[in-house]
């Protein structure tokens, strides 16, 4: 069971309505006839998340250590909150340098 | 000695094939080359043109040879041997000017970053097929784009490769840069037949890798694996991947593929490093260890709290509360520590461990009301009431169906104080309120009860389920008329709740059989008629009015007219039409008024009926099972009077199921001798199944006497099947019955304490072993007394006794005396051993007893 938080795509201490709000655009993005694991494991991460008293529960009673996928996620997240002050700069920044299609071009993998 | 030997047979294996005509020589070339032994051809056939040079064969083996070379070449270039490969291929090129330059030696010398045989290559491409010449023309397309731009200045001006590769260029710095616009009108300049066509494909799919994954995947597709656009064609489906089977892929890939990938997916190189790092990690203890350092490593990456959270997650399992702490246990909050300390407490809580699940939840709370800010914040608040409901909501101590224990010690007593506890940090939480109120009310502790229920009807007083707590405990307290009034208010809200209305006319039925008692038929017949207006509406309640119309014949017969009560109960009987249903349902009803079953049986001169089929079994299991909602109250008359009834039942012909069901209402109702033949029934269709098992034997035993040593042999067999075949709640009831009759079970005195570095204090290694009572004293001294005698299987009368003597004369005194017993105990047991030598039995505590002469109490010791 990966972190709901990171599932969703928000922030522990989200409020009900955020959180109601990204399951919503999350299913929107991935309904059940596309990929039907992914909207499970959205709609099983929403239930365990969905009120105050279950993401406290969720902080205080989950004792599942992280997988290696929240890690990543996390550092998408965490990263991605940094870089969010200028999105030009992010847009550019995430597409590949030159060098590296030249690079991969000359056949070095 | 093996080495001289080949040296030799490789000599005389060289003068053997010399000796060969120059024809078969040239013949087992051929054949090595058809098989893909290319270095034996290579050897033959450069022997062969070295010494028949003269053959008109020459052109033809010289051809051979060049194919041997290329099928050596490949096979290198295969394993990665790029350099090797080449010169195998220039090998090749030096055979003479009548073997045509290979597309593929080009190629390499390409990549080995020489492209100036592909160059030489292209200048003569006219005069090759279709397919070589596109492909030659990508190839060196790709290496324009890899910076070989000297390349352009050797092609004619119109060269498609030369004209189209500004544009090609454009478009690369458009992409990178991030201008869509400008990508566009520069791949726009690029035609289909373009020798960069790939490369405007493979840049139109990168546009779309984040908007629309599954139409860039589609069109990555379309670029073929020989192309030299392949490799960031390859990087590029990586970047497309979920994130788990990039995680798994990332071991596979090369640095140059990932970093492509992880910039697609929008990941810092220290995202890739920390994805890296992560890659080979198991899911072991080692496992946990490394990523817990790794984590420690990114914390600025992954952010503080983040990590904090996380890595008490990743802790190692502390299996005792003596037991080492891990060495970031220092770096802890007192409240971290004690969650850590209350999580290890419920993962390895069981009886032989230090844990005290309880205990460790209310350290956790006591460490965050220490906390700052606990009193203010309200998460905080919430999060502290959440674990004081934490023990109750994990092991349902309080659930309605336990059996009650109001001792002040008892795990539930401390649990409801738990809950109390949680309503000051969340006086909203509704659960809890009734979670109480129904312990409250289950313990007859009705004051406490109406305190909470107060409580909870100020915050929510048309909430269905505190009304109908309400209406339990004004039942409780015999406050009919307040429970009719709550029980109207519920209609009012819900007027199709049958519930409600069973539940009152089972009230007003006790009721009437309080004033049946006084001698009052008029208020008797008062009470039923108030059931009866509950039940003139709602659905389902047809069998309720029948026994109302029962109830009210029984009123009559017993304090009013006896003929009309006869013919009104008889005219009952003889229209329910049932079998021995309708005399079963008559014995229930008389019960519910106090009755006896006797007199009403005169009264009306009832003959007993047998039960004839299957269907009258089922329809009486089916009314005994009804009447188990309302009342567990069962006189002596009724009981005999179902045996009567039920001897002789056809059991044989229920089905596994229904037995067991059978079975398990006879055990409610303490029918236990027609429930062992009901079991034993069974047992000759379904030999040795556990749940009879259990049935047969508990019968048998549960009104006194014990079991002989091989009943319990085949108890415990019967338990190993359960387990064996995940019969959990026959298990279950195998062990508390393996329990009672063997309370000081083996396995309390195997070492629980299994381990290298513990203390062993119930090491029992050979059967001279002493009994451990210096590990008994200090369990008893370091745990609850009640816990630790819970732990020997002791049976509860004892531990009612032993808890009595710790209240008179404080905890000190009776483990004394209960170690004092039991040393006593253990010597005479020894004594008595068979081979043990002749003595006097030691100890005068102990009465001498034999179970036939106190069946009920047969393994009660006596304490005073």
């Amino acid at each position: 069971m990966t972190d709901p938080f990171l599932t969703l795509g928000i922030e522990p201490d989200a409020e009900d309505a955020t959180v109601e709000a990204a399951y919503r655009a999350a299913i929107k993005r991935c309904p059940p006839e596309r990929d039907a694991a992914a909207f499970q494991a959205l709609r099983e991460a929403y239930e365990r998340v969905r009120t105050r008293d279950d993401r406290i529960a969720y902080r205080l009673f989950d004792t599942e250590p992280p997988a290696a996928i929240d890690i990543i996620r996390q550092a998408a997240t965490h990263g991605s909150n940094a870089d969010a002050a200028d999105p030009a700069v992010s847009q550019a920044a995430s597409r590949p340098t030159p060098a590296l299609f030249a690079a991969l071009l000359r056949g070095e993998d | 000695m093996a080495k001289k030997r080949k040296k030799y047979s490789a000599r005389t294996g060289a003068k053997a094939v010399a000796a060969q005509s120059p024809e078969q020589r040239e013949e087992r070339a051929l054949q090595a080359l058809a098989a893909g032994q290319y270095r034996d051809a290579i050897n033959t056939l450069k022997a062969l043109l070295k010494d028949d040079a003269a053959s008109e064969r020459t052109p033809e083996r010289r051809r051979a040879l060049a194919e041997a070379y290329a099928g050596r070449a490949h096979a290198l270039s295969a394993k990665g041997m790029l350099k090797e490969a080449l010169a195998i291929w220039e090998n090749r090129a030096a055979l003479g000017p009548e073997i045509p330059l290979a597309l593929d030696h080009s190629l390499l010398s390409l990549r080995l970053g020489d492209a100036e045989p592909l160059m030489r290559l292209w200048l003569q491409a006219d005069a090759l097929p279709r397919d070589e010449r596109s492909r030659l023309a990508e190839q060196l397309a790709a290496a324009v784009l890899s910076g070989a731009d000297a390349l352009l200045e050797r092609l004619a001006p119109d060269d498609p490769l030369r004209r189209h590769a500004e544009p090609a260029r454009a478009a690369l710095a458009s992409y990178c840069s991030a201008d869509d616009a400008a990508l566009e009108s520069a791949l726009a300049e690029i035609p289909f037949r373009s020798p960069y066509r790939s490369w405007a494909l493979l840049l139109k799919a990168l546009t779309r890798v984040e908007a629309e994954p599954a139409a860039a995947r589609e069109m990555l597709a379309r670029i073929q694996d020989d192309s030299p656009f392949a490799p960031l064609r390859r990087a590029a489906e990586l970047a497309l991947l979920n994130e788990t089977d990039f995680l798994a892929a990332i071991s596979e890939a090369g640095p140059q593929q990932l970093a492509f990938a992880a910039a697609l997916r929008r990941w810092s190189p220290q995202q890739l490093e920390l994805a890296r790092a992560l890659a080979p990690i198991g899911d072991d203890a080692a496992g946990r260890e490394l990523m817990l350092r790794l984590l420690t490593r990114h914390r600025d990456l992954l952010g503080v709290d983040w990590v904090r959270r996380a890595s008490l997650r990743l802790l190692p399992p502390i299996a005792n509360p003596w037991d080492r702490r891990p060495a970031q246990w220092k770096t802890l909050s007192p409240a971290e520590a004690a969650l850590v300390e209350a999580w290890n407490a419920e993962l390895h809580h069981s009886d032989f461990s230090g844990w005290d699940p309880i205990d460790a939840w209310e350290a956790v709370a006591e460490a965050m009301i220490a906390e700052p800010g606990s009193k203010t914040d309200p998460e905080q608040k919430l999060a502290i009431a959440q674990v004081f409901r934490r023990f109750d909501a994990c092991f349902n101590v309080l659930a309605a169906d336990a059996p009650p224990d109001d001792d002040p010690d008892s795990i539930q007593s401390i649990a409801a104080d738990h809950l109390e506890r949680s309503l000051r940090w969340d006086p909203g939480h509704r659960d809890t309120y009734i979670r109480l109120i129904t312990w409250y009310r289950c313990i007859d502790q009705l004051k406490d009860a109406r305190r909470l229920l107060a409580l909870a009807q100020k915050r929510w007083p048309q909430d269905m389920t505190v009304l109908e707590a309400a209406m339990e405990v004004a039942l409780a307290s015999n406050a009919f008329k307040k429970a009719a009034g709550i029980a109207r208010q519920m209609l009012a809200i819900d007027p199709i709740n049958s519930s409600v209305r069973r539940r009152l006319v089972d009230a007003h039925i006790q009721h009437a059989a309080k004033q049946l008692h006084k001698g009052r038929d008029d208020l008797a017949h008062k009470e039923l008629a108030d059931a009866r207006s509950w039940t003139e509406r709602g659905t389902g309640l047809d069998a309720i009015r029948h026994q109302l119309a029962l109830l009210d014949g029984l009123v009559v017969l017993a304090l009013g007219n006896r003929d009309e009560g006869r013919a009104i109960l008889s005219a009952l009987l003889e229209g329910s039409n049932e079998g021995v249903a309708g005399q079963i349902e008559l014995i229930l009803a008389t019960n519910r008024l106090g009755l006896r079953q006797s007199e009403i049986a005169q009264w009306l001169g009832l003959k007993r009926s047998k039960v004839r089929d299957r269907d009258d079994l089922l329809r009486v299991i089916e009314l005994l099972r009804g009447n188990l909602e309302r009342t567990n109250t069962f006189t002596r008359g009724m009981m005999d009077r179902l045996a009567a009834l039920l001897k002789g039942a056809p059991w044989k012909q229920l089905e596994r199921d229904e037995l067991e069901l059978a079975c398990e209402t006879l055990r409610a109702y303490k029918l236990n001798s027609i429930r062992g033949e009901a079991a034993r029934i069974g047992l000759k269709r379904w030999p040795r199944m556990p749940m009879l098992e259990y049935h047969e034997f508990e019968s048998r035993y549960i009104d006194g006497g014990f079991p002989s040593p091989s009943e319990l042999g085949k108890m415990e067999l019967a338990l190993e099947r359960a387990e064996a075949a995940g019969e959990t709640r026959a298990a279950e009831r195998l062990r508390r019955l393996m329990q009672q009759y063997m309370p000081i079970r083996p396995s309390f005195f195997d070492d629980p304490w299994d381990g290298d570095d513990g203390p062993a204090p119930f090491a029992n290694d050979d059967d001279e072993a002493e009994f451990p009572f210096d590990a008994l004293s200090d369990l008893l001294h370091r745990m609850p007394l009640k816990q630790v005698l819970e732990m020997t299987g002791m049976p509860k009368p004892l531990i009612k006794q032993v808890l009595k003597v710790a209240r008179d004369e404080g905890d000190e005194y009776a483990i004394e005396m209960l170690i004092d017993l039991i040393q006593k105990t253990a010597t005479a047991a020894r004594d008595q051993a068979p081979g043990s030598p002749p003595g006097p039995a030691a100890g005068g505590r102990r009465r001498s007893r034999t179970p036939a002469d106190d069946p009920d109490d047969s393994h009660q010791l006596d304490l005073f």
